[in-house]
């Protein structure tokens, strides 16, 4: 094994939850039975299902994929952020002050008091937009990760 | 953070599996090696991504097994100094605080790193802050956000190979560790009134 590059592009909560979905629901497909799916397979749809859990914990949890890239171009289009801060706007999707100090550094001697308005209340729109997550049920279909654990 | 990593190896693919599709097969074999692994100072693998190229494929002397020059991504986890986390608390002790991603439970938060003036419940086992009059307790289960201070890696047996969560071990192969010493910080139920 050989690592090439350690960080080769980050990814939003979003696109992690939405990545895992499709492949817990393409893994419930392919499986009628728990005699097919061997240990290493289970190991990695209980991470996937866990992982995709934690995200839809949190409030970010709400958006897809096209609701994370419409606020991320929104943010940048307006504001003079770095990818940090839009990635854990995303993931945080701070509608209160007080979550924004905590994810964009220095946002007091970056940002005025209307700024910080305003970026709150753009992230507020889009979380009330936001569908919900595709997931998980919406289907009227467990994936794979429920269905191995419920069995 | 979750992040992509690429890297370089050698796939094997046992030849009892060659049947079934040659892409399933790696994709398999990549799984099994890295999913729900730490790679040493990268991270714990989530999930394969894709392959950027898929090279020779030697059968080498004395064994049918086929061996795939491979370069794949990978989606990995591990978060960036500074970056803010929210999980469960699922552990609270005199020397600080156990969270738990769900997924990823080696985080810790010592107690030299919660908020000033904190005392420890002796009777309840549980830490609060005192704020003002007000005593906030850090319930155990609740949810609680705190602000990523260092991420260690221990390599086991000095290796560079990826190693399993859950191997009996003495330090865990990767520890988060958090602080929750500033605004908006800790359980989430503080914050959420104005």
């Amino acid at each position: 094994m050989k690592v090439v590059d350690s960080n080769a592009g980050n990814l939003t909560n979003v696109e992690v939850a939405e990545l895992l979905r499709e492949s817990l629901a393409k893994a419930a497909d392919a499986h009628t039975t728990l005699a097919d799916i061997s240990d290493d397979e289970l190991r990695a749809r209980t991470l996937h299902q866990g992982v995709v859990d934690h995200i839809e914990r949190l409030p970010c949890g709400r958006f897809r994929v096209s609701d994370a890239e419409a606020l991320t171009g929104e943010l940048i289009g307006r504001f003079d952020l770095a990818e940090a801060d839009v990635l854990q706007i995303i993931n945080h999707a701070p509608t209160r002050e007080v979550e924004l100090q905590m994810v964009v550094e220095s946002l007091y001697e970056r940002f005025s008091a209307e700024d910080i308005a305003e970026l709150l209340q753009m992230v507020q729109k889009h979380v009330s937009s936001a569908a919900g997550p595709t997931s998980s049920g919406s289907t009227g279909k467990p994936t794979g990760g429920t269905l191995v654990v419920t069995e | 953070m979750f992040f992509l990593v690429t890297l370089d190896d050698l796939v094997t693919v046992e030849p009892g599996d060659l049947g079934k599709s040659h892409v399933d097969r790696l994709i398999a074999a990549i799984q099994t090696r890295y999913v729900d692994r730490i790679i040493p100072d990268v991270g714990l693998v989530i999930a394969f991504y894709d392959f950027l190229r898929m090279g020779d494929a030697p059968i080498f002397p004395g064994n049918g097994s086929v061996h795939f020059n491979c370069r794949f991504r990978l989606v990995a986890f591990r978060p960036f100094k500074g970056e803010i986390l929210t999980g469960r608390l699922v552990r609270s002790a005199p020397e600080g605080l156990t969270v738990s991603l769900g997924f990823f439970e080696d985080i810790r938060i010592p107690c030299t790193l919660l908020r000033e003036p904190s005392e420890y419940d002796d009777v309840d086992k549980v830490w609060f802050w005192r704020y003002g009059e007000h005593s906030l307790y850090l319930d155990l289960l609740q949810n609680i956000r705190f602000k990523v201070e260092e991420v260690q890696f221990h390599k086991q047996d000095g290796g560079q190979h990826p190693v399993a969560l859950s191997t009996s071990r003495r330090l865990p192969p990767m520890t988060i560790i958090g602080s929750i010493n500033s605004d908006g910080l800790g359980l989430e139920s503080w914050w959420q009134t104005e």
